[in-house]
């Protein structure tokens, strides 16, 4: 506890060495004038050096200079005092009062020239400065991280999407290039099928024509497998007989059939039995007209196939890219706004640094101590002016304590997001999420579209042969069979393979741009330039030093 | 025709008031009688003799020998005796060593000026009725004036001119246009003087009306519109620059008006198209106090709300520092009424920003502020700079503002120079740092009591004298110019006690310039104070010790 009396203690001193040279009068108001003094002066230092050293958060500046001013005057008003009443003071008496006057003064001045409050405010604003940087930076990260992650999220989204889409529009192709392979071979088959059913209905006519079982099956077998060598046989028949018999012996191949009763059998009448047999087959595997809807049917799969692919690629799938190319700007402004709150932050820190606040301190203690040993006060005054300093540095010395404490707490707080040289990896990765980036990507580059769509490219090549060999085929089965038989149908399958290869000739070229297109979007390089972060992350780390 | 003369007590025919306080001790001239042997030397009245023939006044310590001393110095009532007693003759030379003011200048120009002593003479006429002079007129005669000639002369006019030409104008209870219009009577006997009677008598009464009315009329002096600027009522001064600001204002918009977008909504800084506004102008609605948000020491202007969105202007931006500094000249050369609220015009910048207010993150735009309206009437066009400022609108035709504190060395006239200026431009916290915080106030029995440390600033009776001086300055005084400084003079020598602070004392004298007959010419009035005394302490800057008004 400061007690302020050493300057009290040398005033009375000096009173005592002068007051048997003073009128009586006079030493009794010096007397008690002093007493009054003393008093004055405490109260004026106590409460100054309370208000200097202030611990709270009020700024203090005008109350310690108002403290000043009032001390002074009450401090001047005291020792003025120390005479009222002396009409004619003697000039001992005057020069005592006029010395203790100009040493408060300049004991007031010296104080009053140190600025006291304002240096102590600015220690406070520095402290406040502190604990309100904290909260702005915990403000700042926590808005930039929510936007940011909303952004992700968003973003996120729409990789995932796309990546969905791609997935979808594989399978979705696969399945529709399955069914319209399929298809085709069905197609085929049925093509193919076309002499087996021929013959298959040649053996229900041969049945029907009540010839011998063996020889019914025989022929009919003989049609589904070649046609044509069953009417070579029966060209080679001939006429059994050249009459009506009541009994044939047919020698096809190796096999010998006797057909009892033939009656009016002749090779003639099975060649109409087998021409209406393959007409009627012909009819059965839809080739007229039904074959030929089936054929584009196909075919309108492979389009499908392709376009859907192709369509889910530009489409939804470009659509979803540009959603994330329209995200891009916000994310980046999240980025320069968090690079240009990293250099504030980074300029605050250098602002606020606890050795500038350490310098204040030092430099108050400095003119403290300077004034406190100042030659121009008298040993008491400098000894009440140290008690005085030491109250206000305890005070401010706690205020330091705990600035230099919320300052390494901001740090530490803060190193990783916005005060450290390098930002925090976890703190980019939340940022950017490059992680997840990369992992869609690599997910997407694992779908090898490009190798999927080549291979859907290469898909509708390969249909091509596949119908143009099963129609050559049938062409081929029926070659050989006598034209009145086989014409019409000729002329069916020949038309058909003509509008079918020109269908899938329009098809494959159509699809055929598509596909280009589709693959330019998803080539590596391009997935990895859709997904790269390098420039959102060279941005980001621009902020770094 | 003259009856003849009678020589009676030799004399210099001087008046003169003590001065022995004075350093060097003195007499004052006060009259130089029409017959002197010094008429129509150098000697003028206001001189200071310091010596006759070289030798100074030296006051005995002894009372009796003092008071002699004192009543035979020249122009003291016993002067005579001490010629007497020195066997001196009529028409013996009389060199006064002098002291004048170095008017125009500062301290004293000391000088020799010799006349000869005289007798008071008795003229008289054949009637042998007493003269004033050689010539006349008698003493006793009229010449149809009110009164006697020697009732006017002695009693009237020579009273007048010595109180206003012996210091008249430093005694504080002058007024010059009234003394102007009074000695103005004395005409016609000047001028029956100089027609009846002409001679030595009749000139020198023309020749001391003649300086009496000079010096009454005041110095002229030429003040150019510049220099009065400073008189411009604040309300004109307001209404002039709220208009050329408006115009200016409505002039800028309309320049930009090819670029400015509307300012809300404001586009969001994350979702909108940034690209679309960046480096548009917006121009922003009032931003008044509460629309400043510090950050942790840095302050923005902003503008906007919650569903409208944002701007943020860095307040400690060069142009914004330029726009407040605008402001802050803006109150004091134009009114310190102003009201803080800011529309601003600015140029959407690329990047936007975070601002924490309410301890909430907000997003918002940044712009560049290119022009401001403060208080809807002054307006500052940022993109224009002058040797580093922006100029508001209109300021160029107002008064410059320069008072200021002026260096710690200056001198005193400085200083009193810098108290006009202040007053002049209404800059009370100048004015009142220029008196010293200092007092000594004189004792009964020699002594001083010393006050240090006074406070002004709350002083109710600084607070009268500043209004006066206002008043003043904006009233009868056009100007007021330092035309003396005297020498300073110690008035404690800092050995009186222990610590005891050495203070120095000059006097400062100013002519107050008012405007009379559409001239402007100095004066003084019971309401100016032309005398100015000012101190230091310890060499420190010289301080206003009188407290006083202008």
């Amino acid at each position: 506890m400061a007690s302020y009396n050493r300057h009290a203690a040398e005033l009375r001193a000096r009173f005592v060495a002068i007051r048997d040279t003073l009128p009586i009068t006079e030493v009794a108001a010096l007397d008690s004038g002093l007493n009054a003094l003393d008093s004055v002066r405490y109260n004026a230092l106590n409460e100054l050096a309370f208000a200097a050293g202030d611990e709270g958060d009020d700024r203090m500046k005008a109350k310690v200079e108002g403290l000043i001013t009032s001390g002074r005057q009450n401090v001047s008003n005291a020792i003025a005092n120390l005479l009222r009443g002396i009409s004619a003071p003697s000039l001992a008496g005057l020069a005592f009062v006029n010395q203790a006057n100009v040493e408060s003064g300049r004991f007031f001045d010296g104080l009053s020239a140190l600025n006291l409050g304002a240096a102590r405010d600015a220690l406070q604003v520095t402290a406040e400065n502190i604990e309100w940087e904290t909260k702005i930076l915990d403000s700042k990260w926590s808005e930039l991280s929510s936007q940011d992650k909303d952004l992700l999220d968003q973003e996120l989204d729409a990789w995932k999407k796309a990546n969905d889409i791609l997935k979808d529009a594989v399978a979705k192709g696969t399945s529709l290039k399955a069914d319209a392979l399929k298809r085709v071979v069905d197609i085929n088959q049925r093509l193919r099928d076309i002499p087996k059913t021929a013959g298959e209905i040649a053996k229900s006519v041969f049945d029907s024509l009540g010839l011998p079982d063996g020889l019914s099956t025989f022929l009919s077998s003989e049609m589904g497998k070649a046609g044509k060598k069953v009417i070579d046989d029966m060209e080679a028949m001939g006429s059994p007989a050249g009459d009506t018999a009541k009994e044939l012996i047919f020698h096809v191949g190796d096999s010998t059939f006797r057909i009892m009763d033939a009656g009016a059998w002749t090779g003639d009448a099975l060649k109409m039995a087998v021409k209406g047999a393959i007409q009627a087959a012909a009819r059965r595997a839809g080739l007229d007209p039904q074959i030929a809807g089936d054929c584009f049917t196909a075919l309108g799969y492979i389009s499908d196939w392709i376009k859907n692919a192709a369509v889910t690629l530009m489409g939804p799938y470009t659509e979803q890219v540009r959603a994330i190319r329209n995200l891009l700007p916000g994310q980046g402004a999240i980025v320069v706004v968090f690079s240009n709150t990293r250099k504030e932050a980074f300029d605050f820190m250098q602002r606020n640094d606890p050795a500038v606040a350490q310098k204040q301190f030092d430099d108050i203690k400095d003119g403290l101590s300077k004034w406190a040993s100042s030659s121009s006060l008298p040993p008491g005054l400098q000894g009440d002016a140290n008690e005085f300093a030491g109250v206000v540095l305890s005070g401010l010395s706690n205020r330091m304590s705990k600035l230099n404490a919320d300052y390494q707490q901001l740090f530490d707080n803060f190193k990783p997001i916005f005060l450290g040289t390098k930002i925090d990896p976890d703190v980019e990765e939340k940022l950017m999420q490059a992680r997840s980036w990369n992992d869609l990507q690599s997910g997407i580059i694992g779908l090898r579209l490009p190798d999927v769509l080549a291979d859907w490219s290469n898909g509708v090549q390969t249909v091509r042969p596949m119908l143009a060999d099963t129609l050559t085929q049938l062409q081929n089965n029926l070659a050989g069979l006598p034209l009145d038989i086989v014409s019409d149908l000729m002329d069916q399958v020949t038309k058909l393979q003509s509008d079918v290869m020109s269908k899938l000739d329009s098809i494959a070229s159509d699809t055929g741009r598509q596909l280009d297109d589709a693959k330019k979007l998803v080539t590596d390089d391009q997935v990895k330039q859709d997904f790269n972060r390098q420039p959102m992350l060279a941005a980001l780390r621009g902020s770094e030093r | 025709m003259d009856g003849g003369t009678m020589e009676t007590e030799l004399s210099t025919r001087l008046q003169t008031i003590q001065r022995f306080d004075e350093v060097p001790p003195c007499v004052r001239v006060s009259w130089i009688g029409w017959d002197s042997g010094f008429r129509g030397t150098d000697l003028r009245i206001g001189d200071r003799i310091v010596a006759v023939d070289g030798t100074p006044f030296a006051l005995p310590s002894n009372p009796s020998d003092r008071g002699k001393r004192v009543s035979q110095a020249v122009g003291q009532y016993d002067e005579a005796r001490f010629w007497a007693d020195a066997g001196a003759h009529t028409g013996q030379t009389v060199r006064l060593t002098v002291r004048r003011r170095n008017r125009g200048g500062t301290g004293w120009q000391q000088q020799e000026i010799a006349g000869t002593l005289q007798p008071k003479a008795d003229y008289r006429d054949a009637d042998n009725e007493p003269l004033m002079c050689p010539g006349g007129p008698r003493q006793m005669g009229r010449d149809d004036f009110d009164d006697s000639w020697s009732s006017w002369y002695d009693s009237t006019f020579v009273p007048k001119m010595i109180s206003i030409l012996d210091e008249g104008w430093r005694s504080g209870h002058l007024v010059s246009q009234f003394e102007l219009k009074e000695i103005g009577a004395f005409q016609p006997r000047v001028d029956f003087l100089s027609q009846h009677y002409p001679g030595t008598f009749a000139a020198s009464v023309a020749a001391d009306y003649a300086a009496a009315v000079a010096l009454v009329r005041g110095t002229r002096y030429d003040l150019p519109a510049e220099a009065l600027k400073y008189r411009q009522a604040s309300d004109e001064r307001v209404q002039q620059v709220a208009g050329v600001g408006q115009q200016a204002w409505a002039a800028m918009r309309q320049a930009l008006a090819a670029e400015t977008i509307d300012a809300f909504p404001a586009i969001d800084p994350i979702r909108g198209n940034r690209d679309a506004v960046i480096g548009k102008i917006v121009v922003l609605p009032p931003i008044t106090n509460q629309a400043w948000v510090p950050e942790a020491g840095h302050n923005y202007l902003t503008s906007g709300g919650d569903g409208q969105g944002w701007y943020f202007a860095d307040a400690e931006s060069d142009a914004a520092l330029r726009m407040l500094r605008a402001t802050a000249r803006y109150g004091d050369i134009v009114s310190p009424n102003l009201s803080e609220s800011y529309e601003l015009v600015g140029r959407i910048q690329q990047d936007p920003r975070l601002l924490v207010m309410d301890r909430k993150a907000i997003w918002g735009m940044q712009i560049d502020i290119v022009g401001a309206l403060v208080g809807g009437q002054m307006f500052v066009d940022l993109s224009q700079r002058d040797a580093g400022e922006s100029r508001f609108a209109g300021e160029s035709d107002l008064m410059a503002r320069t008072a200021r504190l002026p260096s710690p060395d200056a001198p005193p006239a400085a200083v009193v120079a810098a108290m006009v200026q202040a007053i002049k431009e209404d800059d009370r916290s100048t004015w009142l740092a220029l008196f010293a915080n200092w007092q000594i106030t004189p004792v009964d029995g020699g002594g001083f009591l010393l006050q240090t440390g006074i406070d002004r600033t709350d002083d109710a009776e600084m607070n009268e004298l500043w209004d006066a001086s206002r008043r003043s300055i904006l009233g009868r005084v056009f100007d007021a110019r330092v035309v003396w400084t005297d020498d300073p003079v110690a008035r404690t020598t800092g050995k009186e006690f222990p610590g005891a602070p050495a203070i120095e004392e000059a006097e400062v004298e100013l002519e107050l310039i008012g405007q009379f007959e559409g001239e402007f010419r100095g004066f003084v009035d019971v309401t100016v104070h032309p005398v100015w005394r000012l101190q230091r302490s310890d060499g420190g800057p010289w301080r206003i010790a009188s407290v006083q008004d202008l």
